[in-house]
């Protein structure tokens, strides 16, 4: 009797989850180079779901080349994320593992000029856990370890263990005029053994939101004002300023299928002898949605940010999807974009302007594939304009 | 508008002004909008000091190991850090 009822459990659990596997890959190449340019990204996993909870493992693989004109970067390493969640009433649980291999050097700069390493592999174990009552309150508090072995290039000490530590929480109470009050906090450790490096800051956030529960028909407005404590130091030792951040967020629906989103923020940053500008965003987008010819929704969003901080960014940016004919849609990407950049001879700052476009095929049975071509302009020479290609196919067929 | 819309709205405002009005343009730590980033990993793999992780779907920029190289700006495909 108590291997039937066993088996009988183990029958309803299986009938009663769903599995869903998935797989794609991505590779990129460009025409400065094409060997050192390539970079190829591939990604698999799979979720199962049951009623109240669900797994899911995502693991990917990534390698990208390096070049002295373009900044990109190399990295060849492996990553798994195992993530669970549990829900019962309004609680829900959710513990996670990631875990990183390199399989070839991933170079980092150890903080406070301790010099240069590399790592060679990181383990980041978390847990989260929160509470909810819709529409009245929220309390979430979530940790997390991370572990990296990392080895030091130019020390005595060879190998060193760099560990952080991460725990914070916080609690939202909706109220009932429209809006939220929120107070949360985060503390944060970083520690190299091999070097007495240990570090610690920690912030404190006070936050208070409002949505008019009244306003004209598809309009969405949302203030927002934040307030955040910090104890602690930065990497240069230098005390963690105070940050008062106001946001506004505004969404108009002008029609049923065109949209504009706006959003605004400022923030100040409070000092112990003065008070400086904090960052400045604005930013506007608007997206029109149609059918077009075939049965993949359509689209176009041209959008544009402003930034300003230590630095300056500017973007304005335009892309599209339009459904030809059963599952084919042409793709149409711009780019237009300034900011800081570390490649020499571009006087800290470069311009990139991008245009470009392709095909996308989505299949009934879950393959999507594409193809797209882009033209780059910069300020950098001697490749100030090049070409660069990409594509990838995509595979969500495991459905049980 | 309700009053208190309009009393938070200017509020709101005055505290803008009042900010602008306020010291020179600087700024100790980036910023991550998490409204445009998309969890994508890239400035994680730029990132020379190991200080940005991508959590829950949104890039975390930790304030003790990052030195400002801006290499994360440049490289994110949706302008999410400034």
């Amino acid at each position: 009797m108590k291997y039937f009822t066993l088996l009988l459990l183990v029958a309803v659990t299986a009938f009663a989850v769903n599995f869903e596997g998935f797989a794609q890959m991505h590779v990129v190449s460009d025409s400065i180079n094409y060997g050192e340019g390539l970079q190829n990204w591939g990604q698999g996993g799979f979720r199962v779901d049951g009623s109240n909870w669900n797994v899911l493992l995502n693991a990917s693989r990534v390698k990208s080349g390096e070049g002295a004109v373009v900044p990109r970067f190399y990295r060849n390493h492996l990553e798994a994320h195992l993530e669970s969640r549990i829900t019962f009433g309004g609680f829900t649980i959710n513990p996670e593992i990631q875990v990183n291999k390199d399989l070839d050097s991933a170079g980092v700069v150890l903080p406070l000029s301790l010099g240069e390493g590399y790592r060679n592999a990181a383990l980041r174990p978390g847990l989260s856990l929160g509470y909810t009552l819709p529409g009245v309150f929220e309390v979430n508090g979530t940790g997390r370890y991370w572990k990296k072995d990392v080895v030091a290039l130019d020390s005595d000490v060879e190998d060193t263990e760099w560990t952080e530590v991460c725990y914070g929480g916080d609690v939202l109470w909706h109220t009932p005029i429209g809006g939220y009050l929120a107070v949360g906090g985060v503390s944060h450790q970083t520690k190299l053994d091999a070097y007495d490096y240990d570090q610690s800051w920690s912030r404190v956030d006070i936050s208070a939101g409002y949505v008019p529960l009244r306003f004209p028909s598809r309009t969405f407005l949302t203030a927002e004002a934040e307030y955040s404590l910090y104890t602690g130091e930065d990497y240069t030792g230098l005390a963690l300023p105070n940050r008062f951040t106001a946001r506004l967020r505004a969404v108009q629906n002008v029609a049923r299928n065109v949209m504009f989103n706006i959003t605004f923020s400022q923030a100040a940053d409070f000092y112990e002898d003065e008070t400086r500008f904090g960052p400045f965003q604005s930013a506007i987008r608007t997206q029109y949605k149609f059918e077009g010819w075939g049965n993949v929704p359509s689209s176009i969003v041209i959008g544009g940010q402003l930034t300003e901080s230590a630095i300056t960014t500017r973007l304005g940016e335009l892309e599209g999807r339009i459904s030809i004919v059963s599952g084919l849609s042409a793709l149409v990407t711009g780019k237009l974009w300034y900011g800081p950049s570390s490649v020499a001879g571009t006087g800290g700052y470069r311009t990139r302007e991008i245009i470009g476009g392709g095909l996308e095929f989505r299949m009934n049975n879950g393959m999507n594939t594409f193809v797209i071509y882009e033209r780059e302009a910069s300020n950098l020479a001697p490749n100030d304009v090049w070409g660069k290609i990409r594509g990838g196919v995509g595979f969500y067929p495991a459905q049980f | 508008m309700t009053r208190f819309t309009k009393l938070f709205f200017f509020a709101a405002l005055g505290l803008l002004v009042f900010a602008a009005c306020e010291g020179p343009l600087a700024n100790a730590m980036l910023t991550v909008d998490t409204t445009r980033c998309v969890g994508c990993g890239e400035c994680e793999d730029v990132c020379p000091y190991d200080a940005i992780e991508v959590i829950d779907g949104d890039a975390v920029i930790d304030p003790g190991l990052c030195h400002q190289c801006n290499r994360c700006v440049e490289v994110c495909p949706e302008g999410a850090i400034y």
